[in-house]
């Protein structure tokens, strides 16, 4: 085998690799920043996609992960923009309703949709933030490299994500502590 | 439980990382890898080069065009008269007021280099539809400018990472003289005499036309001969190829990329209304189409078409224009000049393509 065969089953093995490891992980991260299953699976494929492209560029697993990251989030947010208001309208009617007594099952689907929710209320930044943070485990350094802001603003778009969440889901939070 | 404070400290409350991570819990994605497959199949086919050479040695071979290479990278001094290729394209690159252009206007930020430098042209191997061909990158070059385009060029120390060298590591090229008009004599130390292992011909030919272009451009006395010397003295061969006379550029539309760009440099930042692209193409009836894409995803901003001076013949002629960026948004991206193929990969190779990262403001 030549290195030219080599290196072209590199970026073909990589994109596998990747996708063993991290479709499922990424796809729900964009999902908590656009809510919609099916266009978070196109933002992630897109992604996926994008970052085969670029494996000469990245050749590295973290770098290409990085990278991975930081394209399901621009993409996620491009994506909300295209949808615009008519999603957010949607998103609105679909607020569950509470029904005191109900079985956990949709107690569940409650809470969850009541979370999708309010990470729909928070502005962009703050919802990646907080996606980034709460979902993936980044550190500061790790979220500002992805989204490209600084410490600073990662830490301050953090805490004010962080109080408007705890106050919007205030009631899963006394429920769960 | 402690319960997180409002302070800006990246806190990870533990209730909300909960409730997060549960909230997508029950989310399974459908299967789409083939999807994916199926999409580089044709990304890497169209517009990108799937894959680069490492700096330092990394050896690629493919097929038909190799041979062509070798069979055509003569040592014949004076060999194809009618081919002024690299002279023009040197001219226009080191000596050529235009060339101050390319690289100061865009942006400050590259403001013309101090007088102990220059900008000098490198060529270095990087992949094309027809195989490995050389790619043209202009640098700011320290000391002597013949000495840096020959010793960046075998080192594979090029911007774009795209690009690398053919040559083994440890290879080290310490002086370049003028031995009257037409001869160019480059000393390489540490190069092997015999073709190394692992190295095909058409490679070690290639690698000596890295240095036979990168010199004759940085010279820019047109195609003038490049004899190498080893370790001091002439060899027979080096890398297992002829090297007791003069080397001749072997032919440019057999030897480079149907396209190189210019302007913008890798990793430049521009700001402003106005991005300024230039390059040199050979595209069929010398039409170059321009692309600026995001880096991240595949979002193409904007694209237009340019027009070489040229298309016949066995050179590659200059193209230049400007793509209106007053309303794309700041951040990375990429530059891409591609060749036109009407065929759309019918026929021939499919499109060469040239890019460059670019940061906008």
């Amino acid at each position: 085998m030549t290195s030219h065969e080599t290196a072209r089953w590199d970026a073909d093995t990589a994109l596998e690799q990747l996708y063993a490891a991290h479709w499922r992980q990424l796809v729900r991260l964009s999902v908590l920043l656009v809510r919609d299953v099916a266009t978070a699976e196109e933002v992630v494929q897109d992604a996926f996609v994008a970052v085969h492209a670029r494996w000469p560029k990245l050749r590295d697993h973290d770098k290409a992960l990085a990278y991975l990251r930081a394209t399901v989030v621009n993409r996620s947010r491009s994506a909300l923009r295209h949808r615009g208001v008519v999603s957010r309208h949607a998103a609105r009617e679909a607020v569950p309703n509470h029904a005191p007594g109900a079985d956990d099952s949709a107690l569940a689907t409650d809470r969850r949709s009541a979370v999708l929710d309010a990470m729909r209320e928070l502005p962009d930044r703050q919802r990646e933030v907080l996606a980034l943070r709460y979902y993936l485990d980044l550190s500061e350094a790790e979220i500002a490299e992805a989204l490209g802001i600084s410490r600073g603003a990662v830490k301050s778009h953090a805490s004010r994500g962080s109080a408007t969440l705890r106050t919007l889901l205030s009631d899963y939070l006394e429920d769960r502590s | 439980m402690t319960r997180p404070g409002d302070q800006p400290h990246v806190e990870r409350d533990p209730r909300l990382a909960e409730l997060l991570s549960d909230a997508v819990s029950d989310i399974e994605p459908a299967n789409r890898l083939d999807a994916i497959r199926n999409e580089t199949k044709v990304t890497s086919m169209s517009s990108r080069r799937p894959w680069l050479y490492a700096v330092g040695g990394a050896v690629v071979a493919t097929a038909a065009v190799i041979t062509a290479i070798a069979a055509a990278g003569g040592t014949l001094p004076g060999q194809g008269d009618d081919d002024p290729a690299p002279a023009g394209q040197s001219e226009q690159a080191t000596n050529d007021p235009t060339t101050a252009d390319d690289t100061s206007e865009p942006t400050p930020s590259e403001t013309p280099a101090p007088p102990s430098s220059s900008v000098v042209p490198v060529y270095f191997v990087g992949d094309t539809p027809s195989g490995p061909r050389l790619y043209r990158e202009f640098q700011k070059g320290e000391g002597d400018p013949l000495v840096y385009a020959a010793a960046t060029s075998v080192a594979g120390s090029a911007d774009d990472p795209d690009y690398g060298t053919l040559w083994p590591s440890g290879v080290s090229v310490s002086e370049v003289t003028s031995d009257g008009a037409d001869i160019l004599t480059v000393s390489v130390a540490g190069a092997p005499h015999d073709l190394p292992s692992g190295m095909t011909q058409a490679q070690a030919q290639l690698a000596l036309q890295q240095v036979v272009y990168s010199v004759q451009a940085a010279h820019g006395q047109g195609r003038v001969g490049v004899q190498l010397l080893l370790d001091g003295a002439r060899s027979d061969q080096i890398l297992g190829q002829p090297t007791s006379e003069p080397l001749a550029n072997a032919p440019a539309l057999k030897t480079l990329s149907l396209v190189s760009l210019t302007s913008p440099a890798e990793g430049q930042t521009v700001s402003g209304d106005t991005l300024e692209v230039e390059g040199v193409a050979n595209s069929f009836e010398a039409n170059v189409i321009v692309r600026l894409q995001r880096w991240e995803g595949t979002e193409v901003v904007a694209q237009e078409p340019f027009m070489a001076e040229g298309w016949m013949g066995d050179k590659l002629f200059p193209f230049s224009g400007t793509i209106d960026i007053s309303g794309v948004p700041s951040g990375e991206y990429v530059v891409i000049a591609m060749t036109d193929d009407p065929s759309g990969g019918a026929e021939g190779p499919g499109a060469f393509s040239d890019s460059r990262r670019i940061t906008v403001e």
